[in-house]
């Protein structure tokens, strides 16, 4: 399945080039800071069994 | 810029936009469940005892609940970015006015900051991109609010380290001098996040659907996923509403009950496991909980939302009854059931905004979630103070080690299985309940069938 949309109405905004950036560079922190975030937890973890 | 309208997608915006947007928020406000990291130099700053600083989350908690519940529908109404942008400016105020607190030496201002001004933005940004994300992922509305509300788990994750090392690096060996530039760096991280994912976030075009999906025919009177509109206003009349209510409130106070008290529980249950690895315990526990929103929640739009609700409750329960009968006879055995309970805890979260778009539609299902979080509030009430008052119970007659947790382990069961039976109840909502016409101009005025 792709993404496109199905419609063509017209619409007040597109996605544009700003937003393609915005929303992958968003998608590049918040996985930054998930990896970040685990690492430190599992890091913790491992005293558990330590 | 912020109207509901400018937010409507084009053609050509890839629905994949969206979640890092939910994720950007739910990342920023699940900071909520690491601020005890602050406790202890707040405690030193005003020299209050551990009760008073413990109210700073407790108020923030309660507004989280009344906010969410309150203003469910000015969320619909208003749009996501909007929302978002309300509850960073909220979010990063608390931060901003509780550093002013501390810097003050004023307790109250910091109630008033990160209390009632950063619990407001928390109930606005929980409930923010949820209806937004079912709209876009109309065919995986589990993998959809999975994906955000993994987020308010992961938040804690990343916070906790990261403010341990800002009070580090701004107070050096004395975290009381870090407080307020932290606070001050946390407002302004979570300002550029919350401020981006408002950016980026978009509503679908109201005949928008995704490619080669077919929305499904309208639904029989047996189906537990209904192609028409309940408002809010009338689905708190519903008995499907209050028996989603009391599945949530049952899942989350057993889940909060272990989850509050998880390093002294640890350590009783094996005497051989010190302060340090308890530690390691809480850590995987908070894992497994964010792991299991976004793997339950998925499974969910597979096996159906009743059923992974019986799974979290009926396993649960069985899973309960494991750690108190043989909970003592392995380290690893004990683990690994508390890790699946937790995973069932985070599942319960994350699954329950699709649960209630299958029965009640997508219209204001963002201001029905609202509503719901109050059985949030409540469990996390109800959860701490069974295991905690139990636990007083047994030391005062002179019980030690795992016997202080073992009757608040029988209640969980039973707590668990009024869910298991609540979720049983759920049917179909009765068609009078139906919005016969949504004019999506004036969805929030109707008004419904029945009224």
């Amino acid at each position: 399945m792709t993404d496109s949309p199905s419609s063509t109405a017209e619409r007040p905004e597109g996605a544009d080039a700003a937003e393609r950036t915005a929303a992958i560079v968003l998608w590049v922190i918040v996985g930054a800071g998930l990896v970040y975030g685990v690492g430190e937890t599992i890091a913790r973890v491992t005293q558990l069994f330590g | 810029m912020l109207a509901r309208e400018r937010t409507v997608a084009g053609p050509g915006f890839n629905r994949w936009f969206v979640p890092p947007a939910a994720l950007a928020v739910h990342l920023s406000i699940g900071q909520v469940y690491a601020f005890s990291v602050f406790n202890i130099p707040l405690e030193e700053r005003f020299g209050a005892s551990a009760t008073a600083v413990s109210t700073i989350f407790s108020i923030s908690i309660v507004m989280l609940g009344l906010s969410a519940a309150i203003l469910g529908t000015w969320v619909e109404r208003n749009g996501p970015r909007k929302t978002m942008a309300v509850a960073a400016a909220l979010w990063v105020a608390g931060f901003l006015v509780s550093a002013l607190g501390v810097s003050a030496g004023q307790l109250w201002i910091v109630y008033l900051g990160y209390g009632v001004l950063g619990g407001i933005g928390l109930g606005l940004g929980y409930i923010s991109p949820v209806s937004t994300l079912i709209k876009w992922f109309p065919d995986r509305p589990g993998l959809a609010t999975g994906l955000a509300i993994m987020g308010f788990g992961g938040g804690a994750l990343i916070a906790s380290p990261l403010s341990n090392r800002l009070l580090g690096l701004y107070g050096g060996e004395d975290p009381v001098a870090g407080l307020v530039p932290t606070f001050v760096t946390l407002g302004v991280v979570y300002a550029v996040l919350m401020g981006l994912g408002a950016y980026v976030i978009r509503v679908p075009a109201q005949d928008w659907k995704p490619e080669g999906w077919t929305p499904p025919e309208k639904s029989d009177e047996t189906s537990m996923r209904t192609t028409a509109d309940v408002t809010a206003r009338n689905a708190i009349r519903t008995p499907q509403f209050w028996l989603l209510w009391t599945v949530l409130f049952c899942n989350v106070t057993a889940g909060i009950g272990i989850l509050a008290q998880a390093s002294p529980i640890v350590q009783n249950f094996f005497s051989g496991v010190g302060p340090a690895a308890a530690a390691g315990f809480v850590s995987l526990l908070s894992l497994a909980n964010m792991a299991g929103r976004i793997v339950w929640s998925s499974t969910s739009d597979v096996i159906g939302r009743k059923p992974t609700y019986m799974l979290y409750l009926g396993v649960g329960a069985l899973l309960y009854l494991g750690v108190a009968t043989l909970g003592r006879t392995s380290l690893l055995l004990f683990v690994l059931m508390s890790v699946v309970i937790l995973s069932f805890y985070g599942g319960g979260f994350a699954t329950i905004p699709a649960y209630l778009k299958d029965l009640f539609g997508g219209l204001q299902v963002g201001a029905i979630h609202g509503r719901l979080l109050t059985a949030w509030s409540a469990a996390g009430i109800a959860g701490p103070l069974i295991v905690s008052g139990i636990q007083d119970l047994q030391t005062a007659r002179g019980e030690e080690g795992a016997d202080l947790y073992l009757l608040s382990l029988y209640i969980m069961v039973g707590v668990l299985v009024v869910g298991f039976v609540a979720n049983l109840l759920v049917r179909p909502v009765d068609t009078r309940f139906h919005e016969s016409d949504p004019d999506p101009d004036d969805e929030l005025e109707t008004q419904g069938a029945s009224s």
